[in-house]
């Protein structure tokens, strides 16, 4: 227990297999959960006055009324197992004294301890080395399911995926009844052993795709899987990027839309969200409520959301190339009231701009960090009072104001919180760019953004898919209108489908 | 390797290239010009600069009085400068919508003004130009609190009665380059001060070949395509809008004769009541006849002037290159005017 790091402190980080080397025995198992407080053994005789033997659980992990009727109980009652010994009495519990969907007999210690972690009980026979029953009365203790509160539904489903993967398979399963619903289970971190499951349609999902998703999720080797980004960053080819590669959704609807696509999905425990890959551009685009809605109706939504992403990533760079280099090119009465607006601001425009971005920044964070009943005060202060404070006391100009406002809700129209805060990023930098070199710092501003988007690749499938050859394959349907759906007969040829029809 | 030197190269033409963008001002401290007049007096060039009146901001701020700046230097650039020197504000002429040029510069010669808007960063090709018979400073402070701004973009649109004859330093300077002359409309100032249009000057690169007003006006309006807007006023009280014009251009060979065909849609709004067909087309022969006057008189001056600023013979050298003869068509032939009129269908 001392400070000093172990040698191997020092060392890559080296694999364990097995885990715990111990040869199983009662003894065993309960040096391996010394010091855990949790863990509970209790000994009892079979029938009541025939052999002993000790069950072991993790308060909390195992459900007490299971354990009681389950196991103890039978246990403790069948009159069959009194006289039973050794090898007699294992085969009566495995074969159906015990009220257990399943027991299952283990000789190594590792499936012994993670059985006890994920719920089981452990049931060691006096005088029987090396073997142990393990027979789960797992907990169910969990988050019920909600609402999709970042996706919310006007016209659809409106349940939203919990922390507990086997809940959100069964979700998805309830949707896409077809067995050709696969899901693998991957256990990943080393100290968070988390079951992460692929999901995919097979016949339909490219199997290289799978097999690239699997081996990437196996060979993740780290401590533990406590946010998204866990997963996120150790499955996408590129991280130097602040465009998302990967999707993510609360709504098991769009996961499994997503997997009709012919998109692999990734559900892991603890995370009330699925993954969806590869993630191409115009999935941030998309909501759930899309294919709800009235084509034309969801066409105009979708145009609405393109150029609102323009909007909230050129405007800020715009005014300042406008105002600051090309004041020309504003109309004259435009630029007699900016003038007027801004002859008593100290400030330059640039600053102003930046300035203003920053404060943006500042207040949605705020309003983030807070509950929401005060994020709600904070908004309305540092929006109204302190905004219209400082258009006021002329620290800012009200075009500015106005334009800053402008991008900023623009941006709230991003269904991808990922994709929105990309877009924020590069503002800032175009921003900068354009108080440098006006219009032209803008424009090389842009050809480096879409330089930089065209380079992306999920993969296989280049980022820019829908609106570009690169995957040379043919694009499904248009991207930024939605057609009616009876004309939507194609699955996206980038994605690498098995099954490029969709219907008849 | 090969990508980053493709981006190392990209990056020192990005780099090279920002050397020559324009630097950044600041708007709140500039005073943005939208009247240009310049005359010639005593052997220098006036520069008289005009914001017309300035908005109100965002917030209501309160509206200013124009800020005229005016300078006499030897020079046009000089003047220029010395304007843009004499205000507190920074002074921007990229705004300048509006150019006077006062009667003796044109007459001296006004390409030096015309080619500044081709150098001179901030100006731009776009403005409209006038001629103004009289001083270009007393058109550009007339107008009062507005400035002369607001009427001049009356007349040059044709709103408010006003046939909308305007012309921009772009077009004038084509013509003048292709044509050797333009045509520039001409103002000005009654007794209270208000601009008025009057009739049209023809510039030549050395100076003013001459002024065409009246019915000489009328039919440069009418060969140019323009003068929809105009009423006609004829005999018995009755008056006739013109709604629409267009011309065409026919050679006949055989007499060397070039022959303006123009017709013209009109509207009877005052004195129509009750009329016959008879009538009506009596009337449309009294409008035919009075426009060919106007047109063959505006003719005959061109032609005497061999001012070809309508760039007569050069666009039928374009239609009939091998029938119409060398490059003096405009001079050699004999021009002529034909116009039919119609009344435009009601309803």
């Amino acid at each position: 227990m001392s400070g000093e790091p172990t040698p191997q402190a020092e060392q890559p980080h080296p694999r364990k297999t097995p885990r715990l080397k111990q040869r199983l025995s009662l003894e065993a198992l309960t040096q391996v959960f010394s010091d855990c407080a949790d863990f509970s053994a209790r000994q009892l005789r079979l029938g009541g006055t025939g052999q002993v033997v000790t069950v072991c659980w993790l308060e909390g992990m195992a459900k007490t009324e299971r354990l009681n009727d389950y196991v103890f109980r039978p246990l403790a009652q069948d009159r069959r197992l009194e006289a039973a010994q050794g090898e007699a009495a294992l085969a009566l519990l495995v074969q159906g004294t015990l009220y257990a969907q399943k027991v299952k007999v283990e000789r190594e210690m590792d499936p012994v301890a993670q059985g006890l972690i994920g719920g089981s009980c452990a049931l060691f026979l006096q005088g029987e080395k090396e073997r142990a029953l393990v027979i789960p009365v797992p907990t169910e203790e969990k988050r019920s399911i909600g609402q999709p509160e970042n996706e919310p539904s006007l016209k659809g489903a409106r349940d939203s995926f919990a922390e507990s993967v086997r809940t959100n398979t069964s979700l998805v399963r309830r949707r896409l009844r077809a067995p050709e619903l696969k899901i693998v289970e991957c256990v990943a971190g080393r100290q968070s052993l988390t079951p992460v499951d692929i999901l995919w349609l097979e016949g339909i999902a490219d199997p290289d795709t799978v097999d690239k998703v699997r081996r990437r999720i196996e060979d993740m080797d780290i401590d533990g899987i406590q946010a998204a980004g866990n997963i996120e960053e150790y499955v996408i080819d590129r991280v130097d990027t602040p465009f998302p590669l990967i999707c993510y959704t609360q709504r098991p609807d769009r996961f499994c839309q997503g997997l009709l696509e012919g998109r692999v999905g990734i559900l892991c425990d603890g995370l009330a969200l699925g993954h969806l890959l590869p993630g191409t551009i115009d999935q941030f685009f998309k909501t759930g409520q899309d294919r709800a809605y009235h084509w034309l109706v969801a066409s105009m939504l979708s145009c609405v959301r393109y150029l609102c992403a323009v909007i909230t990533l050129l405007v800020p760079g715009l005014y300042i190339a406008l105002v600051t280099y090309h004041p020309e090119a504003i109309p004259v009465k435009l630029a007699l009231s900016i003038v007027s607006a801004k002859q008593e601001v100290p400030f330059s425009t640039v600053f102003e701009v930046l300035i203003m971005l920053v404060a943006f920044e500042i207040l949605q964070e705020a309003g983030l960090r807070l509950p929401s009943t005060i994020g709600a005060t904070v908004s309305i202060l540092g929006g109204l009072v302190v905004g219209n404070a400082a258009v006021d006391a002329r620290i800012v100009s009200p075009a500015v104001l106005i334009a800053v406002a402008i991008a900023g809700i623009a941006g709230y129209t991003m269904p991808s919180q990922d994709f929105s805060g990309a877009l924020r990023l590069w503002r800032f930098l175009l921003a900068v760019l354009a108080s440098l070199g006006g219009l032209f710092g803008l424009g090389a501003g842009c050809v480096l953004l879409l330089y930089h988007l065209a380079g992306l690749e999920t993969f296989g499938v280049p980022y820019l898919a829908p609106f570009t050859s690169g995957a040379r394959r043919r694009c499904g349907h248009p991207t930024v209108f939605r057609l009616p759906l009876r004309e939507m007969k194609w699955r996206d040829g980038a994605l690498h489908s098995r099954n490029r029809r969709n219907q008849r | 390797m090969r990508r980053r030197t493709w981006l190392l190269l990209a990056l020192l033409g990005l780099g090279m290239a920002w050397g020559g963008l324009p630097r950044g001002r600041e708007m709140g401290s500039m005073a943005l010009i939208r009247t240009l007049g310049v005359d010639w007096e005593d052997g220098q060039y006036v520069v008289t600069a005009s914001t017309g009146r300035r908005a109100r901001g965002f917030q209501g701020e309160e509206a200013m009085e124009p800020l005229i700046l005016s300078a006499r230097r030897d020079t046009l650039s000089a003047a220029l400068a010395a304007v843009a020197a004499g205000s507190e504000q920074e002074v921007y002429f990229g705004y300048v919508d509006q150019l006077l040029l006062g009667r003796e510069l044109a007459e001296r010669g006004a390409l030096p003004v015309l080619e500044r808007f081709i150098g001179e960063e901030e100006l731009g090709l776009g403005a409209q130009v006038w001629l103004i018979c009289g001083q270009a400073k007393a058109a550009v402070t007339c107008g009062g609190e507005e400035g002369a701004e607001p009427r001049l973009t009356v007349l040059a649109k044709g709103e408010e009665g006003s046939a909308g004859f305007g012309r921009t330093v772009g077009a004038v300077l084509t013509d003048l380059n292709e044509n050797g002359c333009a045509y520039v409309p001409a103002l000005e100032q009654d007794q209270r001060g208000l601009l008025w249009e009057k009739g049209c000057g023809i510039l030549e690169a050395d100076g003013l070949r001459g002024w065409l007003f009246g019915a000489q006006a009328q039919g440069m309006k009418l060969l140019t395509g323009g003068g929809a807007g105009d009423v006609i006023e004829l005999a018995g009280g009755r008056a006739a809008e013109i709604v629409g014009v267009r011309t065409g251009l026919t050679w006949d060979e055989d007499s060397r004769t070039m022959v303006v065909r123009c017709r013209i849609a009109l509207r009877l709004t005052e004195g129509g009541a009750g009329l016959a067909q008879e009538e009506r087309e009596a009337l449309l022969r009294q409008i035919e006849t009075l426009e060919e006057e106007r047109i063959g008189g505006t003719l005959r001056t061109l032609s005497n002037w061999k001012s070809d600023c309508l760039g007569l013979g050069r666009r039928l050298r374009a239609e009939h290159p091998f029938r119409t003869g060398g490059k003096d068509v405009f001079s050699n032939s004999t021009l002529r005017g034909a116009v039919q009129a119609v009344w435009e269908p009601s309803g």
